[in-house]
């Protein structure tokens, strides 16, 4: 019933159905455009306005779910036959670049976020157009905060601490002071990303996680759980983290900009001013975060590309992004968007641009999404306290030195260097 | 007569096409994959792609995740196994003492899990086993005993995966164990009644011992299960907490499927399975029992 | 060894189906009785009642001096022979025999010594370590049989032993279990669909119809004179013919009784011959001719219906050739018409 076999079959499978498929729905489509998740369903309802506008072309979308798009991807690239278009998780680009999968991309706005626009550089050539983006950063509950003394959450580590040990005194059993669920890993990611030694080293072909800068990342993650402000529970664990939170079961959150959505579709209106948002502290000042979010690509093997570049051009205007926040809260990637309502006038919204401004992009390299959930399994052990940050990392290090042995044999071999650009290109870098 | 073998050989055809595409094909694509160390890479430039002979296999051999997947995975096997077939014994012969008009009502109680969903269970059970709103920690409240982190401690969390996974599965041995109860003809009880065994000695000497091949039968069948957990853990722990839940399969998934590292995967699906093997060939070689061959 | 009683017996199920009715019988102490039956007649119940696997609607069962009505099977003393033998498939002959043995804490060695006894007086040392299925018919029969001396009881319940046997094994077998009777000296009630094989072993037999008792008497009674005109129609073999007075040739010399009578004749009573004076006389038509060895069948349509004859004819007989036949008035069996009792004719 459960065989592993069973599963490599069913895949097997899949990918021959796929082939098929593919080859199927083509013919009366225009444009193929995979998308994801809920953006799948906002799409569709955005493709009407689009084919409207170009008289005789048709798009067919097809949806994909999150946790299969990146198979799905690859199958369709090594099978070749990708779709025209395609959202892309963008710790996804990479894989899709070092397969020479995608198409590099033309200019097509000046005012994107530009650590968004950073992650789709490889060598810098662009390979993905931003669609939406996401960061994470603080909820909070300012009323708990103002009863322990403070107006406003921390800018720095130091100060934030204390913020979280004030607070801890005046809440009940089981309340804490923060959630940071341990099954993400984006938290510590923040963290880490917010002191200056990069990650991984030599132009992405070494584990750097013994760098000091790392150590005092994970050190300063540890002592949170530790020292009991935060419980080391994942989000699963919880029943209804909104309902919890409006109860003061939290007090600090750090999530990302879904959670808004959420909190208003779970908290009644009478709520709304129970929770808040701001920007990370760093370690001595206002802090950097990460960006996340989605592009889109267009494939090599795509015959239609003028088609595909009308499409996303169409999907960027100032129209479709407030449409698409509106439909699925995914923020957009284009500065401008952000001067019009609903984005200009929520002030939930501010921390978030201000955050978006403030980023540091992650090293874009196949193997990040690994690395990432490698160090938050090492970082629960640590935080468990059954690994010293020491003996961890070094552990570590070997780890991720070892699943980068490929990518260094690549780069050695291969004309076509997938490595970041320097990172004194990153404007998050200058604004700590 | 050479006739007659082309014709049979004309009959299994079929079948051992099936066999050949679904199963050795793969098998033999999996094995070789096993000695490489394919990955994204190797799609990209062929270049990449290494015959690294059985280098997979030690680092297999080195790897601490593998080796925690594999006594976490035994756990399971060696706890939930028996686990599961008292239950299943234990309720098939229980059902049977029940008043003729709710037995159905019972048997298709705890027949459900097994027709249900795994993911729907384990989402259930990821509420009935919440901390601090579950209704598991709620009734230990009321018997007065602490409130245990089922899936936030490692320990734990391996005991509450055996425990969904020994509620989903028993429903389905109970059929089967009821079936074979009612094989057992009744004169063999009226024989021993009346030589003077008592209830106990009926079920011991009797019920027990004529189970005996349903039951080794159902214990090959919920090894070679358990032996491949993954659904429970994916969707209840996925995999955590501090890694105690991540069973091999689940290893094996998250290598090949998550990180694209096809030719470690496969060497944990070849290892997996030459496991399973072995214990089914042990499991037919020492196959004590009555019923002979 | 005891006597076993059994006193206005009634089995009533529980939907209401009366599957005996008033049965009353005894065994003496140390008889073979047989109960004999057609199939579905309650043989087995009445075994299964005396045997307490089940429990009796009304009526007494005595075995020996104590009324064990009450009584759980294991307190009643006795052994049983099922129908099927009831062997443990997953034990071997030895485990099987020994079972009784070992579920009362016999000590290790005398149960060996027992076991070993009572296989060597059936014949299956060599069997010891065999399992039922790997066992000829006879084998199981006799581990069945051995199971049941073990205990020793006080008395032998056999419900159809020889019946999944073929039929030179059965007479065998037949012949050994009257000389294990005779040697062990035990009170047995043996059941029987097999009126020959209940002619042939029993000291006294007990025939039973519709879970009624029809007659009680020993083979030889039973069969000259059977009680009514089931039993005569059931025991022997080929079965009695039934002719009315007016099938024979002069319906004045058939002797009369009160009210309307059947006649029974047996067909090995008819002769080709005259014998006596006051001989009947029936002719017919020969349809059939069927050898059976040194005798013949013949079946005739006479003015009435049909009749089997078995003779020894002196001539060859043709079919559809005229025959007479006589009958001496001795052999000539009468029952009432509408109560199918017996009548006993005036010589
Ligand atoms: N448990 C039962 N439920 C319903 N009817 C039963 C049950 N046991 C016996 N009977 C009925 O009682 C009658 C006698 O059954 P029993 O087994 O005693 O017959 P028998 O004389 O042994 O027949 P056979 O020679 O075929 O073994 C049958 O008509 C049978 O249908
Ligand atoms: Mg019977």
């Amino acid at each position: 019933m459960r065989s592993a076999f069973d599963r490599a079959r069913a895949l097997a499978a899949l990918g021959a159905a796929m082939l098929a498929c593919a080859g199927c729905t083509h013919a009366p489509c225009g444009l193929t455009v995979w998308a994801i998740g809920s953006e799948a369903d906002a799409l569709e309802r955005m493709v009407p306005g689009f084919e409207a506008s170009h008289p005789g072309s048709s798009v067919c979308v097809q949806e994909l779910a999150w946790s299969s798009a990146q198979a799905r991807l690859l199958s369709a690239v090594a099978a070749g036959d990708p779709p025209d278009v395609a959202q892309v998780g963008d710790t996804d680009i990479a894989m899709l670049v070092t397969l020479h999968a995608l198409r590099p991309e033309r200019h097509i706005a000046d005012d994107f976020f530009p650590g968004a626009l950073q992650v789709t550089r490889f060598d810098g050539v662009s390979y993905g157009v931003p669609w939406y983006v996401d960061t994470r950063l603080l909820f909070y509950r300012p009323d708990i905060l103002r009863r322990a003394g403070f107006d406003r959450p921390a800018r720095t580590w130091n100060g934030w601490l204390k913020q979280m040990r004030a607070v801890r005194r005046i809440l009940g059993p089981g309340q804490y002071a923060l959630l940071a669920p341990t099954n993400e890993y984006e938290f510590l990611e923040v963290l880490a990303l917010q002191e200056p030694a990069p990650m991984l080293r030599d132009g992405d072909r070494y584990s750097n996680f013994t760098s000091t800068s790392f150590q005092r990342a994970l050190s300063f993650y540890k002592s949170l759980y530790q020292g009991h402000l935060a419980p080391r529970v994942d989000d699963r664990q919880l029943v209804n983290l909104w309902w919890e939170m409006a109860r003061g079961d939290f007090v600090f959150y750090v999530s990302g900009p879904w959670n808004i959505g959420e909190f208003r579709r779970f908290l009644p209106p009478r709520d709304e001013d129970l929770w808040m948002t701001a920007p990370m502290p760093g370690p001595d000042g206002p802090g950097v975060s990460i960006i996340g979010g989605s592009d889109f690509v267009v494939f090599r093997a795509s015959h239609r590309v003028r088609l595909a570049r009308e499409f996303i051009r169409y999907m960027l205007a100032d129209e479709q992004q407030v449409r698409l926040y509106e439909l699925t809260g995914d923020l957009p990637a284009r500065r401008g968007v952000w001067r019009l309502p609903p984005l200009s006038t929520d002030i939930k919204l501010q921390a978030f641009r201000s955050q978006l401004e403030r980023v540091r992009p992650f090293e874009a390299i196949p193997e990040w999404d690994e690395i990432m959930d490698g160090m938050r399994r090492m970082a629960a052990r640590v935080a468990a306290g059954d690994a010293t940050v020491r003996g961890a990392t070094a552990r570590f290090d070997r780890t991720v030195d070892g699943w980068l042995a490929k990518r260094r044999e690549f780069l050695a071999r291969s004309r076509f260097p997938a490595a970041m650009p320097p990172r004194g290109d990153s404007l998050g870098a200058k604004a700590r | 007569m050479k006739r007659k073998r082309s014709t049979g050989a004309l009959f299994v055809l079929p079948a051992l096409v099936l066999l050949a595409v679904f199963v050795f094909i793969p098998l033999i694509g999996v094995l070789g994959l096993s000695l490489t160390d394919f990955g994204v890479y190797s799609l990209a430039d062929s270049a990449n792609l290494h015959v690294i002979g059985a280098a997979n296999y030690w680092h297999l051999l080195r790897d601490r995740e593998a080796w925690q997947a594999l006594e976490t995975t035994l756990v399971v096997v060696v706890v939930g196994v028996p686990a599961t077939l008292f239950l299943s014994l234990v309720s098939a012969l229980m059902i049977e003492s029940i008043a003729e008009r709710w037995r159905g009502m019972f048997r298709t109680a705890l027949f459900v899990p097994v027709v249900c969903s795994t993911v729907a269970i384990a989402i259930s059970w990821r509420y009935l086993l919440n901390t601090r709103f579950g209704l598991v920690n709620h009734l230990l409240a009321l018997l007065g005993l602490g409130a245990p982190d089922w899936l936030g401690s490692p320990h734990l969390a391996i005991l509450a995966i055996t425990i969904v996974v020994v509620w989903k599965g028993f429903g389905y041995g109970m059929i089967i164990v009821s079936a074979a109860r009612k094989e057992i003809p009744d004169e063999l009880y009226d024989a021993a009644r009346i030589e003077g065994a008592g209830v106990h000695q009926r079920l011991l000497r009797i019920t027990v011992p004529m189970l005996a091949p349903t039951l080794g039968l159902l214990a090959l069948l919920d090894v070679s299960g358990y032996w491949q957990l993954f659904a429970e853990p994916y969707v209840l722990t996925q995999g955590g907490p501090l890694g105690s839940t991540t069973s091999l399969l689940l290893l094996m998934y998250e290598r090949g499927f998550r990180w694209w590292r096809w030719g470690a995967a496969s060497a944990i699906a070849v290892a997996l399975t030459a496991v399973m093997w072995l214990f089914a060939w042990v499991q037919r070689h020492t196959r004590a029992g009555w019923r002979g061959e | 060894m005891a006597a076993l009683e059994i006193e206005h017996v009634e089995k009533i199920l529980r939907g209401g189906q009366a599957v005996l009715r008033d049965v009353s019988c005894s065994a003496r102490d140390g008889e073979l009785l047989v109960v004999v039956g057609p199939s579905g007649c309650g043989k087995s119940t009445l075994l299964r009642l005396v045997a307490g696997l089940e429990s009796v609607t009304r009526g007494v069962i005595r075995i020996g001096e104590r009324t064990v009505n009450e009584l759980p099977p294991q307190q009643r003393d006795v052994a049983m022979v099922f129908q099927n033998h009831a062997l443990y498939p997953h034990m071997t002959v030895y485990e099987n025999l020994a079972f009784g043995l070992r579920v009362r804490g016999t000590p290790r060695a005398r149960l060996d010594q027992r076991v070993r006894l009572v296989a060597a007086q059936l014949g299956i040392e060599a069997m010891l370590k065999r399992f039922p299925r790997e066992l000829s018919g006879g084998q199981r029969q006799r581990t069945a049989l051995g199971r049941a001396m073990l205990r020793n009881p006080s008395v032998f319940l056999l419900d159809e032993p020889l019946s999944s046997l073929d039929a030179p094994l059965r007479a065998e077998l037949r012949r050994e279990l009257a000389a294990l009777h005779r040697s062990l000296g035990a009170t047995m009630v043996y059941v029987t669909h097999d009126q020959s094989e209940a002619l042939s072993l029993g000291q006294r037999m007990v025939v039973l119809a519709g879970g009624r008792v029809q007659q009680i008497d020993t083979p030889a009674h039973v069969f000259q004179r059977p009680a009514n005109r089931f039993v005569a129609g059931f025991v022997g073999w080929p079965p009695m013919n039934f002719l009315t007075a007016d099938s024979f040739d002069d319906v004045a010399r058939v002797p009369a009784g009160q009210g309307a009578l059947e006649y029974g004749v047996r067909p090995e009573c008819f002769s080709a011959r005259p014998g006596g004076g006051d001989d009947l006389q029936l002719t017919g038509r020969i349809e059939r001719i069927e050898s059976q060895g040194s005798e013949w069948d013949l079946e005739l349509t006479h003015r009435l219906g049909r009749v089997l004859a078995r003779l020894r004819p002196e001539r060859t007989l043709e079919v559809g050739e005229q025959i007479r036949l006589w009958v001496a008035r001795g052999h000539l069996h009468a029952f009432d018409l509408t109560s199918g009792a017996r009548v006993e004719l005036k010589p």
